[in-house]
């Protein structure tokens, strides 16, 4: 896919500002956000080529008028509606839909499952997980 | 596309305006017309409104635990990072055998120290040398060697960065500091998801009788990312 992301050898983009003793976030909403975007990646609901692929849909304009995390918020809003995790109306209202079913994420050990490597939704057998794999999270059946 | 399109823009406006709705009611009646000499620090950006909402809204329906949240911030900001590479780099600095695996298979050279792959990438380490020097880059996004180098800089994923790299490498180095040698070659490395890079740094002279330890912390992230050479803080005394 072709696109203003495919940034390489593009001219005119302004002077690199390379910034001393730089934070790993300079506001906590971006650290926010990235923690945001690598747990909700333990549902499996994307992997990082769909995930990619969402951030390239962002309009041109956009895309190079927003920072990074700004565009890592319209990315992941995005793969959540689109992937049936949540619904158009529960972004719009930020409130869950009534009647929704309620899904159960927790680390199993420390940081590294939030990588999405031991994750699970309780009810994997007949409840929740069946939900979100049938993309229908936000009504229960 | 283009419902999804009509979707995502009704969204953001909506976003806006509870946004605005929310900042407004956060002011005191009156007093944003007041004359004053502080900040309104306690009004919060756009981007911490909607950010907070988007969460406060994954959390009700249980699809994340903001336990696991802080858990990662912290991994970012204080687990995962340059550090990580710097012990790699001064490994292969004084363990010849180890800078021959790291440079026939980094990622296996790695995992003897502990440093796993996060999203399944395979990294590739570049050796600088006085004829050669590497530098990498994502044209497209943002890859980077996680595992060793932590979230990349602001700068790796800027426009700026990401366009010039590539058609003006020298360039870009000698806004960096690095002024190389004309007969010195520039190779420049262009990430992807599936393969990560990371420089092997010249090891300064007079580090002889440094420990591997005290070589792991002169290793910078800019020199492992190839915008950088590593020199010695204190000359005077190490040579």
């Amino acid at each position: 896919m072709n696109g203003v992301h495919d940034m390489g050898g593009m001219q005119c983009m302004g002077q690199i500002l390379h910034e001393q003793n730089e934070p790993v976030f300079h506001e906590r909403w971006e650290g926010r956000m990235e923690a945001l975007y690598r747990a909700m990646g333990a549902w499996h609901k994307w992997n990082i080529d769909s995930a990619r692929y969402e951030r390239c849909l962002i309009p041109p304009a956009e895309y190079l008028g927003n920072s990074y995390y700004q565009n890592s918020f319209l990315q992941v809003r995005s793969l959540l509606v689109k992937r049936g995790l949540v619904t158009p109306e529960e972004i719009e209202s930020s409130v869950p839909a009534q009647g929704f079913c309620e899904a159960f994420a927790r680390p199993e050990a420390g940081w590294r499952a939030a990588f999405g490597l031991w994750w699970y939704c309780r009810g994997a057998e007949g409840g929740y997980r069946r939900q979100f794999q049938g993309g229908t999270a936000g009504a229960c059946a | 596309m283009n419902s999804e399109d009509d979707l995502m823009a009704t969204n953001r406006r909506d976003f806006l305006a509870a946004a605005v709705t929310t900042v407004g009611a956060a002011l005191t009646p009156g007093h944003a017309d007041h004359a004053h000499d502080h900040d309104h620090q306690a009004v919060p950006s756009d981007p911490t409104l909607r950010v907070k909402a988007l969460e406060s809204l994954l959390v009700e329906k249980g699809l994340v635990d903001p336990a696991a949240l802080d858990a990662l911030v912290d991994a970012f900001e204080h687990k995962l990072g340059p550090r990580n590479g710097g012990r790699v780099v001064a490994r292969a600095w004084v363990d010849p055998e180890f800078k021959k695996r790291m440079l026939a298979d980094a990622g296996s050279a790695i995992a003897e120290l502990g440093f796993l792959p996060h999203q399944g990438e395979r990294i590739v380490a570049l050796e600088n040398t006085p004829k050669i020097h590497n530098l990498i880059v994502c044209t497209l996004c943002s890859c980077y060697p996680w595992p060793l180098l932590g979230l990349p800089p602001r700068w790796y994923k800027s426009p700026s960065y990401r366009s010039r790299a590539v058609i003006d490498p020298r360039g870009v180095l000698l806004e960096f500091g690095i002024d190389l040698p004309p007969d010195a070659e520039v190779q420049v490395w262009d990430s992807t998801a599936e393969v990560r890079y990371i420089v092997l740094p010249e090891r300064p002279g007079g580090t002889e009788k440094l420990s591997e330890e005290e070589l792991a912390a002169l290793v910078t992230r800019d020199a492992m990312v190839g915008v950088a050479k590593i020199s010695l803080p204190h000359k005077k005394g190490v040579a």
